[in-house]
């Protein structure tokens, strides 16, 4: 196809421009030969019936005086002269009378002459001119002479047709050789740009350019062109580029479905690896609370069994036997209490409620903090507890969390220990900026397995059956603790021979930062220690003590851990508002409030007594479940003289009512 | 020539009519009236000869002067019986040369020939006529004869019978001295044009 488009094209305009030229000529031509050809004949015609017409006079002049005098043979001989001359076919003369006196007689093949004499003048009949004309001399009419002339106007009429025939074939040859020589002048520029035309369309090569060979119209047609090619070739590669920067756009689409695809992969695998730990979690509590639940109960079982034996008269016990009873009881109701403390403060961490207050410690002090609570657990055992002679490190920590992880380890190093044994502390700085303490023991150390469960609540490894209380929660909350002060904890251990616990904590930046003791938490420990100290009851006589408290076994537990002191006058009130009213009337010298009581609570009937400038300077002690270390904080701050936390400790509870009373006495005495 | 191959003898005028009278007149008689005028009797000589003279006066040129007035008539004069004036008289009658009527005067062989224009001597009268004849030669005249050849001067126009037809001969010479000159049209149909004889 694409062969045959470049000849048919080629030909057609040549084809057309040679028609065009050809039928220009040919037309010119014709019409030209037409018109003198057409003139001609005209003119011929005209001249020969001229001519006839004159020869007709002419002769019928010569032949009137033959006629006058009527000689036949001298119009004879007028005539024979005519037959000289090719033209004149036939003649006659006729007499005034219509009789033929001369004749030319014409051919055999040709008409004869006419036997009497027509009208004036010429006519064309057969192809001849037929003339007559009449002879007239002084007004008289002689004769009539008649000639029969040759009329070769369709002859000439046929030459000329030949004639035509020959000047329109050199005609079109000459136009036919114009043609070509134009052809080159204008056709081959326009094909130039038609077959640059063609290359571009089927190479789609937007490069090429037509000649540009003329300033005519056709040099305009190829400059148009050409700047019509400019235009494409930019465009299409504008567009090239476009669908390049498509095809970028789309791979990096592409790309980034991928890595979508490949996060929201991952995100489901740590979705399903988030919900797996939240099964295991789950199923955790679930143990938790199991275990919780049988941990619960088994000092309960013993505080109830006790009890049920001292209160029963179909045992009958000693003053020996019933002490065993009651302090089974005592120590069981400690281990109880130390176990809800532990599994709060774990319930608090996993809430996120628990919060710390870092600062720089000094080791040293709360290592001294720690020996003092220790030696008293390690001595009856004959374990000796070897501190290091000075730590100078300085951690980055809270305080009292630190002592609370020091003293779980060193208890449980105590505890787990045999006797005579021996536990030693070490302090170091492994890596700069960690410091580490190490508890070492000299226990039967743990095996691999044990060590896996280790800091798992209620596992007790093993000591489940063991004399040796604990909680198995204790760890767990140290590992937290730990943990939230930014710590490592860990353990090294060799069956039958011991285990080291250590613990890593980041170094405080300042080592000579100072390290003051808190004196709440040392009054705390005075106030609980006081009681140990055993101080004799100062005079107390009329002293009077309020206690607030809707549940009546306290109130009978208070009744009587104060009966033993005869010269205290107890009131007791069971909620808020009438303990107000109570104080207002008695002004006792010692208040002990309950906090959650129906009315006023034991805050607000607090705020309601240092109101009241009659109650304001008693002493007011709180006696209450909330044992949240902010509470106790709180507590303090709001203004009560003590803070309590049940169970309360006899002895606690005691030590308080007499600090107060000396409080309120010197007040009073003030 | 082809007239004297056409008419080989030379016979005598009269022997030869009454030779073809009987002829002619039964010819005549089976004819139409105007196709008997047209042959040449004996009866007719003269009524042809008077056409022709009639008719030469359109031929000839006078010189200027002949005539008063553009419309003054031709005179011819004729020296010769009276039939034949008659004749004459007749073939004029109605006849006009150039807008010229045609005016015949009978003259006596003595008579002047002023103010006439055509002179027609008949033979019977020609031996009288001679004075007149030369007198008229030397004016503008045209002079017409009928003389046998060597029967005397001729005009310078002189009928002869020639076969059976009236012919003429023509001597435009002897016009020359009056300035009278003679058409050659009238030549062309002239028996023949007598030359200059010295």
């Amino acid at each position: 196809m694409k062969a045959g488009v470049k000849p048919m094209f080629r030909g057609s305009l040549q084809r057309k421009l040679l028609g065009v030229m050809l039928a220009t000529a040919f037309v010119t031509v014709l019409v030209a030969l037409g018109a003198m050809i057409g003139h001609d004949l005209r003119e011929s015609h005209r001249g020969w019936v001229e001519e006839i017409a004159a020869q007709a006079e002419l002769l019928g002049r010569t032949t009137a005086p033959a006629l006058t005098f009527d000689d036949a043979a001298v119009a004879q001989e007028n005539l024979t002269l005519l037959s000289r001359q090719q033209r004149i076919r036939a003649a006659a003369i006729y007499d005034a009378r219509g009789t033929m006196v001369a004749r030319l007689r014409p051919a055999a093949a040709e008409p004869p002459l006419p036997a009497l004499p027509g009208a004036d003048g010429v006519q064309v009949d057969g192809g001849y001119l037929h003339a007559f004309r009449r002879v007239v001399d002084q007004n008289q009419i002689l004769g009539t002479v008649y000639l029969r002339g040759e009329y070769a106007l369709y002859e000439r009429m046929g030459r000329y047709a030949g004639i035509g025939a020959v000047v329109i074939a050199i005609a079109m040859l000459a136009a036919l050789g114009v043609s070509f020589w134009l052809q080159r002048l204008v056709t081959r520029p326009v094909l130039d740009i038609a077959a640059t035309a063609r290359h571009v369309m089927e190479r789609q090569d937007y490069t090429r350019r037509a000649g540009k060979t003329s300033d005519d119209e056709v040099g305009v047609l190829a400059d148009a062109f050409n700047d019509m090619l400019s235009e494409i070739e930019r465009r299409t590669r504008a567009l090239e580029a476009a669908s390049q920067e498509q095809e970028r756009l789309n791979a990096e689409l592409e790309r980034r479905v991928q890595e979508r695809t490949a996060q929201l992969e991952q995100s489901n695998q740590e979705l399903s690896v988030a919900t797996r730990a939240a099964e295991q979690a789950s199923r955790a509590k679930s143990e938790f609370l199991s275990s919780m639940s049988h941990e619960l109960r088994t000092p309960l079982n013993a505080i109830i069994g006790f009890g049920q034996l001292l209160a029963s008269d179909r045992f009958p016990a000693d003053e020996q036997q019933r002490r065993m009873f009651v302090d089974h009881i005592v120590k069981s109701g400690r281990h109880l209490l130390a176990l809800i403390n532990e599994v709060l403060n774990l319930a608090q961490i996993e809430a996120g409620r628990l919060t710390l207050s870092l600062e720089p410690v000094a080791l040293q002090d709360v290592l001294d903090d720690s020996r003092a609570m220790v030696d008293p657990l390690a001595a009856p055992r004959g374990i000796r507890v070897l501190f290091p002679e000075r730590c100078t490190y300085v951690v980055t920590a809270d305080r009292t969390r630190l002592k609370q992880v020091l003293l779980n380890l060193l208890s449980n190093a105590v505890k787990y220990n045999r006797d005579q044994g021996a536990v030693v502390i070490d302090c170091t700085l492994p890596t700069p900026g960690r410091v580490r303490v190490s508890v070492q023991d000299t226990g039967r150390g743990l095996t691999p397995r044990q060590i896996e469960s280790l800091f798992q609540p209620f596992n007790r490894l093993g000591q489940e059956a063991g004399e040796q209380e604990g909680t198995g929660v204790g760890l767990v909350v140290t590992k937290h603790l730990v943990e939230m002060m930014d710590g490592r904890i860990g353990v090294q251990s060799t069956p039958g021979a011991g285990s080291v616990f250590w613990v890593d904590l980041p170094q405080a930046d300042g080592a000579a930062a100072s390290a003051p003791l808190p004196l709440a938490s040392s009054a705390e420990h005075k106030a609980l220690d006081l009681p140990a100290a055993s101080q004799p009851p100062q005079d107390a006589e009329g002293a009077t003590v309020l206690c607030v408290e809707d549940n009546p076994a306290n109130l009978a537990f208070v009744r009587s851990a104060l009966g033993h002191r005869p010269h205290l006058r107890l009131l007791t009130a069971t909620d808020g508002r009438t303990g107000v009213e109570l104080a207002r009337a008695h002004r006792p010298q010692v208040i002990l409030m309950d906090n959650n009581m129906p009315g006023l609570t034991g805050r607000e009937a607090l705020a309601v007594l240092m109101d009241d400038p009659v109650t304001s300077g008693i002493p007011v002690i709180a006696l209450t479940a909330n044992a949240m270390p902010k509470a106790v904080d709180d507590g303090l701050a709001a203004g009560f003289f003590r803070y309590l936390t049940k169970p309360i400790d006899v002895d606690a509870l005691i030590g308080a009512v007499d600090e107060a009373l000396r409080e309120s006495r010197g007040r009073g005495n003030g | 020539m082809k007239r004297s191959a056409r008419l080989p003898s030379r016979l005598p005028l009269r022997s030869r009519l009454r030779l073809l009278c009987p002829a002619v007149l039964l010819l005549a008689a089976l004819l139409p009236p105007h196709v008997v005028h047209a042959q040449r009797t004996g009866v007719t000589e003269y009524a042809i000869k008077a056409a022709f003279v009639c008719k030469f006066a359109g031929y000839v040129e006078w010189p200027a002067g002949s005539f008063e007035q553009p419309d003054s008539p031709i005179v011819i004069g004729v020296v010769g019986e009276p039939e034949v004036a008659d004749q004459v008289a007749n073939a004029a009658r109605g006849q006009a040369i150039d807008a010229r009527p045609l005016a015949v005067r009978r003259l006596r062989p003595g008579d002047p020939v002023d103010g006439v224009h055509v002179l027609f001597v008949t033979r019977a009268r020609a031996p009288q006529a001679q004075a007149a004849l030369a007198a008229a030669q030397r004016q503008p005249v045209l002079t017409v004869t009928e003389q046998e050849d060597g029967d005397g001067p001729a005009g310078i126009v002189n009928f002869v019978v020639v076969g059976n037809k009236v012919r003429f001969d023509v001597a435009p010479h002897l016009g020359e001295p009056a300035e009278l000159r003679i058409s050659s049209r009238m030549l062309s149909v002239a028996r023949r044009v007598v030359p200059r004889t010295s």
